[in-house]
């Protein structure tokens, strides 16, 4: 029953970003599209997104920042943006940039598009937390090319060794970056192994499946000595536009696909 | 000027519950005191500079009051995009240290040589730049620091640099008048501008010359952003040579600022700079050859001041 309800919310939220990409004539619409369901399922069922008397809200950390456009439709769906700022999205002086910038939108945890980042800020504000007595879930989702980045690396082992177990890092495990496929450039070994062997909590799951998002999640609620790292893997949302996945991280739907994808989905964007 | 640096942190500690100091594995045995005395504010977080800086930036975003440190190349140039992007572009306020700028590593070799690093974070808009020259620099500075809320690099030297007096007292982004020359009493009358550690070599230098009859005027520029123009502007106008001492390369640095201010004014006076040159120094030479070679040092800027009188 949970689940109708957020796939038809997918549905919109997926209708709402190919507008916008249409609307602010701004591509990166595959990596907004294939963690939808990820995102519909933190931001309606699971993280607590106000403070209360147990402490701070949770935090959503977007690092692979390009994937904007969801996050922006999560932020205005759940009363955070209004509705209407949907339309100015990617144009000249707009608050919802291509790439989140926090000196436009405050409400964002930290500004990204540079990737390799989103991590390391984690860990320092779940260090914050730490140091002022507090805690809260600290969510940072990532791309898979964005694991290229030896930035990262360097995170992965700073949060373990430092035992900031509240952080939970999702890969949007896509298979596809910029110009080319992500185990071709970096293939070869297992995500999971790798970032298990730095020594924290794995899964990997269907990213587009909410059943296994939910079941994930809540596995994730008894591992309390480790960080946690989710491998979601995904697909780029886009199946119905029968195009060659890859071109979509710069691509922008024509007439014909738009309404054709509208039709597919059933769903109306929310703007 | 090391020391200076890790008592003024377990200072700033001791009051401000927001300071937290992360270190790239490097201090042995200079922040035992912090770390002891407030063992949750000392964080080794390993050679890890892209680490530190990330770090930082969400401590910063959380409202604490980070200070990274590692040796001024791996920190600047390692780190520089970190830097960039989180900390900079969001306008954090993160006191970023590095140990050893320009050549004060010489003999260590290349991978350690600095001579960029002021000048890689002063490209930042927006980014502090702090050159100290002495231990009491060093603490004003930083204290000065902690009552503003804008980035800031830092240059640390070494360990044991001497105090000295000067007419002016220590504020950040002003130029301090060392000595005044009297007078009309040297012909031609000459500036001299020392940033970090030359302020030492300028001020024996200029003792030297006094013996020798050459009263010259001694500014240092402990802060190269914000830029203290205004003392730039007196000093182009009432000297006919101005001559800066610097340990950095030509561009980025002291002599940048003040020979791009000069080439927009319509001052006559001659600037000459004195510091390494804009080239790879291989041979791991010590700084102190170093400076003798590129007359940055007391003899150098002694006799580059007598020649003048000729």
């Amino acid at each position: 029953m949970m689940e109708s309800g957020l796939k038809r919310l997918a549905a919109t939220w997926r209708a709402t970003c190919l507008k916008m990409s249409r609307v602010g004539r701004h591509g990166h619409l595959s990596s907004s599209l294939g963690y939808i369901e990820v995102l519909a399922f933190l931001y309606k069922r699971w993280l607590k997104l106000a403070p209360d008397s147990e402490g701070p809200s949770d935090k959503f950390i977007l690092s692979k920042g390009h994937g904007c456009s969801a996050l922006y439709v999560a932020l205005a769906d759940c009363g955070f943006i209004p509705v209407e700022s949907l339309s100015q999205y990617a144009k000249p002086g707009a608050q919802l940039g291509c790439h989140p910038c926090k000196h436009a939108l405050n409400i964002l945890e930290t500004s990204s598009g540079s990737l390799g980042q989103g991590l390391g800020v984690a860990s320092g504000i779940a260090l914050a937390q730490r140091l002022s007595g507090e805690q809260s879930k600290i969510v940072i989702l990532l791309g898979d090319g964005e694991m290229n980045e030896g930035s990262i690396w360097e995170s992965l082992t700073f949060i373990k060794a430092n035992q900031l177990n509240n952080i939970i890092a999702i890969i949007d495990y896509n298979g596809v970056q910029a110009v080319g496929n992500t185990d071709r450039i970096v293939g070869g070994t297992s995500l999971e192994k790798k970032i298990a062997a730095f020594g924290w909590h794995t899964q990997t799951i269907d990213g587009n499946d909410f059943a296994q998002i939910e079941d994930a999640f809540s596995q994730l609620e008894g591992v309390l000595d480790q960080p946690k790292a989710i491998i979601a893997h995904t697909r780029l949302g886009i199946d119905y536009m029968n195009v060659e996945s890859a071109l979509w991280h710069y691509r922008i739907p024509s007439d014909e696909e738009y309404d054709s994808a509208l039709a597919q989905l059933d769903a109306e964007p929310i703007f | 000027m090391r020391r200076a640096f890790s008592d003024t942190l377990v200072e700033v500690a001791d009051v401000n519950d927001k300071m937290v100091f992360l270190t790239g594995d490097l201090g042995f045995e200079v922040f035992t005191e912090l770390e002891k005395k407030h063992p949750t504010k000392y964080i080794n977080a390993g050679i890890a500079e892209a680490q530190l800086a990330m770090c930082a930036t969400g401590l910063a975003l959380s409202g604490f009051r980070p200070v990274i440190y590692s040796i001024a190349s791996f920190m600047t140039g390692r780190a520089f995009e970190l830097i960039r992007t989180g900390i900079n572009y969001q306008q954090l306020p993160v006191l970023i240290i590095g140990a050893g700028g320009g050549y004060t590593y010489a003999n260590s070799g290349v991978t350690h040589h600095a001579a960029e690093d002021l000048g890689l974070m002063q490209l930042m808009p927006g980014m502090q730049i702090i050159n100290p020259g002495s231990p009491s620099e060093v603490r004003e500075l930083m204290l000065q620091f902690f009552e503003q809320d804008k980035p800031a690099y830092m240059r640390v030297g070494r360990f044991g640099e001497p105090e000295y007096t000067a007419k002016d007292p220590i504020i950040l982004g002003k130029a301090r008048l060392v000595s005044e020359a009297k007078k009309q009493v040297s012909k031609p009358s000459v500036a001299l501008l020392s940033t970090g550690d030359t302020v030492i070599s300028c001020i024996e230098a200029n003792k030297l010359l006094k013996e020798q009859g050459f009263d010259v005027t001694h500014y240092q520029y402990h802060s190269l952003s914000p830029f203290d123009v205004k003392t730039l502007e007196q000093v182009l106008s009432n000297y006919d040579h101005v001559i800066v001492v610097e340990d950095h390369f030509p561009i980025g640095g002291l002599y940048s600022q003040v020979s791009s201010f000069h080439a927009g004014s319509n001052s006559s006076a001659k600037l000459t700079r004195l510091g390494p040159p804009h080239e790879l120094l291989f041979g791991e030479p010590s700084i102190a050859q170093l400076r003798e070679q590129f007359s940055y040092d007391v003899s150098g800027i002694v006799s580059t001041c007598m020649a003048l009188q000729r």
